[in-house]
């Protein structure tokens, strides 16, 4: 039997299935996770915002246009989430090193990155302000346009653009 | 010689120039060093960014995520009796239109034996007919300025309504909740 698809099981995760809502985090669980991991640099803490952005999929799957690719949609969902998470705690980049550092739990699939590398990038990443991460994320990992962003976080196109140029600038100054 | 902004390279890396601004952009590029390295630099940072592998998750997050989630409230054990009272109603019908239903058939088909007797249901019925006619000429006592309540065949009419319409919503619901939890 063919697996179901995305639509599906939307469609019958609204009717209240479980069963069907549950396929749906296995299969979009790591993406999200991604997202707050990016956006956080800490796993635990990634793993919980996973677990919020679901919650929030789920309150919201009725909200959602059954017209367009649900993967870009939940990776907008997860950004969102972890912005309000970064922004409620209010975590300076200093705080967010020590957390990092605290980090002693990596899944052995990252034995296999190039770690140095990716924690590289991790760590200048997770130092800029919030705002900035947020702009990244959704312009270089959920590949959206800046009118897209705008429309996305209520903010003017302008400020898009400031953000995500600023935040470059500080991302190619630590990576130097 | 004017140079590049800031704002035109991001632009131009992102594909979001007209392409008449591109294709000056490109010119200007070509004979200018200094904003090329810039460029450079914005290209290593998006280069750094795509190259960012996927990390995986250490351990299953589903279990959890769809504990967490508010459970569909279970219907009241009243309606989920419904199911187990319908089948006694629906007997209980069977058991008064049988013996009619024979009567009518046998009384039609002169000459048919049906080879069994239903007398024993008849007595059952007449047993249950005498019951309707001692309960519908029961007269609640009389109470100072009350006349007493009779029950009339309207009565058992509406009530039968009543039970019709609670059928069909605990019926509703019961098949609503069964669809919802097993798929
Ligand atoms: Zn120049």
């Amino acid at each position: 039997m063919a697996s179901p698809s995305d639509r599906d099981l939307i469609l019958r995760a609204r009717r209240g299935e479980m069963e069907a809502f549950g396929e749906l985090v296995l299969r979009f669980q790591n993406r999200v996770f991604n997202v707050c991991y990016r956006m956080t640099n800490e796993r635990r803490q990634a793993e919980d915002l996973t677990q919020e952005t679901f919650l929030r999929i789920h309150s919201r799957l009725d909200t959602f246009n059954l017209e367009r690719p649900f993967g870009p949609w939940i990776g907008r969902v997860a950004a969102n989430v972890c912005l309000n998470y970064l922004e409620s705690v209010k975590l300076k980049p200093s705080e967010l090193d020590e957390e990092r550092d605290a980090d002693e739990n990596p899944s052995p699939e990252t034995a296999y990155e190039n770690k140095e590398h990716s924690n590289r990038i991790r760590i200048a990443l997770a130092s800029l302000p919030a705002r900035y991460r947020l702009v990244i994320e959704l312009r270089h990992f959920q590949e959206m346009s800046y009118s897209e962003i705008a429309a996305n976080l209520g903010i003017q196109l302008s400020d898009v653009k400031s953000d995500l140029f600023r935040g470059r600038k500080m991302l190619a100054e630590k990576l130097k | 010689m004017k140079h590049l902004t800031d704002d035109a390279i991001n632009e131009y890396l992102d594909h979001e120039l007209a392409e008449f601004d591109r294709s000056s952009l490109e010119l200007h590029l070509a004979e200018c060093a200094e904003c090329t390295s810039h460029l450079e630099v914005l290209q290593e940072v998006f280069a750094q960014l795509s190259k960012l592998p996927e990390a995986s998750l250490s351990h299953d997050l589903s279990s959890g995520i769809l504990r967490s989630l508010p459970q569909p409230h279970a219907l009241p054990p009243l309606i989920r009796l419904a199911a187990p009272f319908q089948a006694v109603l629906a007997l209980l019908g069977l058991a008064i239109t049988i013996p009619y239903a024979y009567e009518k058939i046998a009384s039609s088909m002169t000459g048919i034996e049906f080879g069994f007797s239903l007398q024993p249901w008849f007595d059952l019925q007449m047993m249950g007919l005498n019951w309707w006619i001692v309960i519908k000429d029961f007269h609640l006592p009389a109470l100072p300025g009350f006349t007493g309540f009779e029950f009339s065949d309207q009565i058992l009419y509406l009530g039968l309504l009543a039970c019709s319409i609670a059928w069909f919503i605990g019926n509703g619901m019961l098949l609503k909740d069964t669809r919802r939890n097993h798929p």
